[in-house]
């Protein structure tokens, strides 16, 4: 899915580019922190970009005569963290477009939002929810990792989809469902490979597995908060993929109250001047967005964040926690 | 045993041992001495712990014991490590030159030893002059052939001038020409010479004395020459003629 | 190996190699910029950018056949999406061979594949005439952290020789009878891949210990920075 030059509009290319450049010096900052010897990140992150690039080059087949490959976004993520992933990811991307014209120069921000951001970083909320709500031990480490690579490829999918449709080079109901079906196959590949590099790395060396992996069976009492900022945090990723992605599709077939109320012939009373005017989305989309479709996935999208955001500060300020804390295991 | 009185030794190993990460012993009780300017081939099969003393040596791996470089007391290692002390050439060039050109692979050395960049340039220059790559300033490590690339990893570790240049199978993958070129290098190397290997014919080219390790610890120590007639001792412990 | 063109004519003399890096990325990247904008009827606007990297291959002394050669190879990328947009898109429709075409479906596939076409070749042409690294010293000047810029050169350093390892370990597979038919057998590029990982890794630390010996302290290239159209 790498966006050559000028499928995507200036506006668009130019935003993600300024993004990028944002997450990698953020990346940057975070990534040295994150390391635990931090001297060794050159090295470490170098031959890691290689092993993606290098990796990248592995295609299987995905039916229909086509092929997909490996992205490595999450296995670089649950190795080596978010931010050293996201590194990576661009070290490798600018590469490829720089010696292999594969991928735009133009482009460049748009596919490192959505290969090394995208992919990289924002799924690691959803695989260290994963691995905090599933079984300590390496069935859980794998299964979170399965699971979190398979929505990686099919996240970044949607976003060069919608960097397509908000583009105008292609509708959004031809672009999301051909990018998104595709790369459900393909990210299944992702997933096996995910899982078949960290069997090896499990296995060969595991003082490369990070703490938070917690390889090794034995129960240990498991702090309640934990589990349950890991449903949150998984929750709110599945909440996003649904709002961007199948909310441009929902029914626009009237609502069960709108539906009575034509029936029984209340509609028209509903006034014609609403008594809010300023809302942010109205009919539930972006006003400037050009495709309409576009525009409510991406409504969809703020709307649930902002929803979550007002939830999450209401707890966290209203409502008063009793002070018998569990101690969190690390 | 080196020479008992005299000038200090350059290289005092006292009851050296190292023990992998499990616990198993890599290197079991190590003693030897080596004068400075001497040449000397540390043989033994694979698994014997050649690899290990050298990493050991250098200050990369911490191990217990006495280990004593040029005066100053070395172990445990502290991950401090000194250039130029001890230089130590891998088997593998690759893993040595990581830079994008041999030129700035050569300086970096002496760069991070704090020379300007005028010293740089010439330290750099001669190293190269030194291994027979004159000129070879912007050519890439993976255009040159496997030779070449071995004088360049040699070069890079000369280039910040240590007392004691420590090899580890300096002859592993080379043909005749290019095995010959690297004992010239040796041969003019001035300081100390600690070469690790199991092809004695060519370690014999340089150096006059033979230290034969097995499972960790030393079972011969003496004259090259001598040594090498011992038929019996080293088929014992897995080393050709 | 692709990049092997590019050595090729990289380390040769002409006004294009000697020029600063730093200018000929600025040059390129306005290029890009207003080529990609222009919208594709305007075909007089693409021949002048054409034109335009024609005469800077010509200053350059590289034979223009290879340039554009290379250059071709990225159209399979743009193809893929590009060519089924007349189909696509509605508005007005083209007869072109029997078939109903949008117009402006057809002048995107045009826009997509000229754009991509000067994009590659303008790409080609800065890599072609000027050694990585001093493009990657150009970066730094232009501001990008010198933490990347390291893995930037370490990465592209080792690139080559992941890639045949990867090629390597395919073959090998391929010679015990690895045909791959459908997705699941995608595990054993997992086992491939794991493998390869375990190497990379074990040579990243390798590595270290070779910067360590050397006295590295945390920077690679610490090449002082130099003045303004120096040629190193």
């Amino acid at each position: 899915m790498h966006i050559p030059d000028g499928f995507v509009s200036g506006a668009i290319n130019s935003t993600t580019a300024v993004v990028s450049v944002v997450a990698l010096a953020v990346s940057v900052a975070r990534a040295k922190r994150e390391l635990r010897d931090k001297a060794f990140a050159v090295p470490l992150l170098a031959t890691v970009a290689a092993f993606v690039f290098a990796a990248q080059m592995l295609n299987f087949p995905i039916g229909g005569g086509t092929s997909g490959h490996f992205l490595g976004a999450v296995t670089a993520a649950a190795l080596l963290g978010p931010w050293s992933a996201c590194i990576v990811l661009s070290v490798v991307l600018l590469l490829q477009a720089l010696l292999f014209g594969d991928g735009g120069i133009t482009a460049l921000g748009s596919n490192i939002l959505n290969m090394g951001v995208v992919a990289g970083i924002l799924t690691y909320p959803l695989l260290r929810g994963l691995r905090a709500v599933l079984p300590v031990g390496r069935k859980g480490y794998f299964l979170a990792a399965a699971v979190t690579s398979w929505t990686s490829i099919v996240l970044a999918a949607g976003c060069c989809a919608f960097m397509l449709a908000l583009s105008g080079t292609s509708p959004l109901g031809l672009a999301l469902p051909a990018m998104v079906g595709t790369h459900a196959v393909i990210g299944i590949g992702e997933a096996l490979i995910t899982v078949a590099v960290l069997t090896a790395v499990v296995k060969a060396r595991p003082d490369i597995v990070p703490a938070w992996a917690q390889l090794d069976s034995t129960p240990r009492p498991r702090s309640a908060n934990r589990k349950v900022s890991g449903l949150a945090a998984a929750g709110l990723v599945l909440a996003a993929v649904l709002a961007l992605f199948a909310s441009p599709f929902a029914s626009s077939a009237p609502d069960g109250l709108e539906r009575v109320a034509e029936k029984q012939g209340f509609l028209a009373a509903a006034s014609e001047t609403p008594v809010w005017t300023r809302s942010l989305f109205p009919d539930y989309r972006v006003k400037t967005v050009a495709s309409e479709q576009a525009a409510t996935g991406l409504a969809g999208l703020i709307g649930t964040m902002l929803v979550f955001a007002c939830g999450y500060l209401a707890i966290r300020f209203l409502v008063r926690e009793p002070d018998t804390r569990e101690p969190s295991n690390e | 045993m080196g020479p008992v009185s005299g000038p200090p030794p350059c290289i005092d190993l006292q009851d050296l041992r190292y023990r992998y990460p499990d616990g198993t012993f890599a290197l079991q009780g190590i003693s030897f001495r080596l004068a400075a300017g001497e040449k000397v081939c540390l043989a033994g099969p694979n698994g014997a712990g050649k690899s290990t003393l050298l990493l050991c040596l250098a200050g990369l791996l911490r191990a217990e014991g006495t280990l004593i470089l040029n005066g100053r007391n070395q172990a445990p290692a502290t991950g401090t490590v000194d250039p130029s002390r001890i230089g130590l050439v891998f088997q593998s060039p690759d893993d040595q030159l990581f830079c994008p050109t041999i030129g700035e692979d050569v300086a970096f050395g002496p760069r991070n030893q704090g020379k300007t960049e005028e010293e740089v340039r010439k330290v750099v220059s001669g190293s190269l002059a030194a291994v027979g790559l004159a000129g070879f300033e912007q050519r890439c490590a993976h255009h040159l052939s496997g030779g070449e690339r071995k004088r360049a990893a040699i070069a890079s570790v000369l280039a910040c001038q240590p007392a004691i240049l420590a090899m580890d199978e300096p002859w592993a993958n080379l043909d005749g020409r290019a095995c010959r070129a690297v004992n010239a290098i040796l041969r003019d190397f001035l300081g100390t010479l600690l070469v690790a290997s199991h092809n004695l014919s060519r370690a014999a080219a340089v150096c006059e004395r033979l230290i034969v390790l097995d499972e960790g610890q030393v079972v011969a120590d003496g004259p090259m020459a001598d040594l090498r007639r011992e038929g019996t001792l080293l088929e014992a412990h897995g080393l050709d003629l | 190996m692709s990049h092997n063109f590019i050595d090729r004519f990289c380390q040769q003399d002409s006004f294009v190699h000697r020029l600063d890096a730093r200018v000929k990325i600025l040059l390129v990247l306005v290029f890009l910029l207003v080529q990609v904008s222009t919208p594709p009827p305007h075909v007089h606007s693409f021949v002048v950018y054409a034109g335009l990297l024609l005469w800077a291959t010509a200053l350059a002394r590289i034979p223009a056949g290879p340039v554009l050669g290379r250059a071709a190879l990225v159209l399979p990328f743009s193809a893929f999406v590009a060519l089924g947009l007349p189909f696509m898109h509605g508005g007005e429709t083209v007869a072109v061979f029997g078939l109903h075409l949008s117009r402006s479906g057809l002048w995107l596939l045009f826009g997509a594949t000229v754009k991509a076409m000067l994009a590659a070749t303008a790409v080609i042409l800065l890599m072609a005439t000027t050694p990585f690294g001093r493009l990657l010293n150009a970066l730094r000047h232009l501001g990008v952290p010198l933490f990347f810029i390291d893995i930037l050169a370490m990465t592209q350093r080792y690139l080559s020789l992941l890639m045949g390892e990867a090629t390597r370990l395919r073959r090998a597979a391929i010679a015990r009878g690895y045909a791959p038919k459908w997705l699941p057998q995608s595990v054993i590029i997992g086992r491939l891949a794991g493998n390869l990982f375990l190497r990379s890794y074990e040579r990243a630390e390798r590595v270290y210990g070779a910067m360590r010996l050397r006295g590295y302290r945390g920077l690679l290239l610490s090449t002082p920075l130099g003045p303004l159209g120096r040629t190193e």
